[in-house]
């Protein structure tokens, strides 16, 4: 993991907050985020498994994201595994807003700043 | 078995490897994730029309990257179950070992109020561990210890009431319960040989030896 300022986010968890923006309240899951910062940086390659996770947890334990488990009903009415599902806190929305304000962070996506969940 | 199931066989022996040991419950979890992740990148590419060695290629190729971050991410684990391991056993031992010692003072104390004449005679002030020898015969030293435990409890119970960094937390404990187990051995010694000594002083006292004829 890169060296970084106590409080600052990595790259990769800007986009993941950025990511987890977008889904909204509904929440997404990590493989949809894995497409979604491929998507945003042009990029046929997908995050790998154990980075993106682990960046997850990261911002979970930090509480700028939250997860929860989908309805087993809605993973066995699809036939798929169920999927865990993550959405932006209102700690992780400042976080975002001030990452992005930072001219040295990547901006992937551009939100109003006066989001609030 | 084809080459798809064959590298969900790796991914999930690789998942098994490395959550292994951990908390059973994190570890069921971070698998399920995992392979909710498989299905869901081999479903995206079925439906880009990938072939199914290509899908395969790529899965591969974000577990191992990803390898490092799964090392990484085993090492937080067990350094947070560790850290939190050692709090509950370190603060309710330095709390047990303070509430000891402090018993142990004020029983002591008291015995030695009900006797007078053992006070003066100072002998408890012989322990057998060296370097200990000048403690027990200053005068204020059992208010002393009463003291150190009763900060230790304090402490102890700070550290058990407030959410302060494990860390910390240790820090204060350990070396608190090392000081309070070293005066209550010490303390213990001093009692054992107070027995004795009162037991033959008792003895010279009370049954004075006839004089030979």
């Amino acid at each position: 993991m890169p060296r970084r300022k106590p409080g600052s986010l990595l790259p990769l968890e800007v986009s993941i907050l950025s990511a987890c923006h977008d889904a909204g309240v509904a929440g997404t899951h990590g493989f949809a985020m894995a497409q979604v910062i491929a998507d945003a940086a042009a990029s046929r390659r997908l995050t790998a498994t154990g980075t993106l996770y682990r960046a997850l947890q990261r911002l979970a334990d930090a509480g700028l994201v939250e997860n929860w488990w989908e309805d087993p009903n809605d993973a066995l009415d699809a036939g798929r595994p169920r999927r865990r599902l993550y959405r932006i806190t209102g700690a992780g929305a400042n976080a975002l807003t001030v990452a992005l304000s930072d001219t040295k962070a990547p901006a992937l996506h551009r939100f109003d700043p006066g989001y609030t969940s | 078995m084809s080459e798809l199931d064959r590298s969900v066989r790796l991914v999930r022996a690789w998942v098994r490897r490395y959550t292994a040991g951990l908390d059973v419950q994190h570890a069921a979890l971070r698998s399920a994730e995992v392979d909710s992740d498989l299905a869901e990148h081999e479903r995206f590419r079925r439906d880009c029309g990938w072939p199914l060695a290509r899908i395969d290629r790529e899965r591969m190729r974000r577990s191992i990257m990803g390898i490092p971050d799964d090392l990484g991410w085993r090492r937080e684990q067990l350094r947070t179950r560790s850290w939190h391991g050692v709090t509950t056993v370190v603060v309710p031992v330095t709390s047990a070992a303070s509430l000891l010692l402090a018993a142990y003072h004020i029983a002591f104390a008291a015995f030695l109020l009900g006797n007078d004449s053992l006070a003066d005679q100072q002998f408890w002030g012989r322990s057998p561990l060296h370097g200990f020898e000048g403690y027990a015969d200053e005068a204020g030293a059992p208010s002393a210890a009463l003291i150190i435990g009763g900060l230790g409890i304090l402490v102890a119970i700070a550290a058990l009431a407030r959410p302060i960094s494990p860390v910390v937390a240790n820090a204060i404990a350990m070396p608190i319960a090392l000081f309070a187990v070293m005066f209550f051995w010490q303390g213990v010694c001093h009692l054992g040989l107070n027995f004795h000594e009162a037991a033959a002083t008792d003895l010279a006292t009370r049954a004075p030896r006839p004089t030979p004829p």
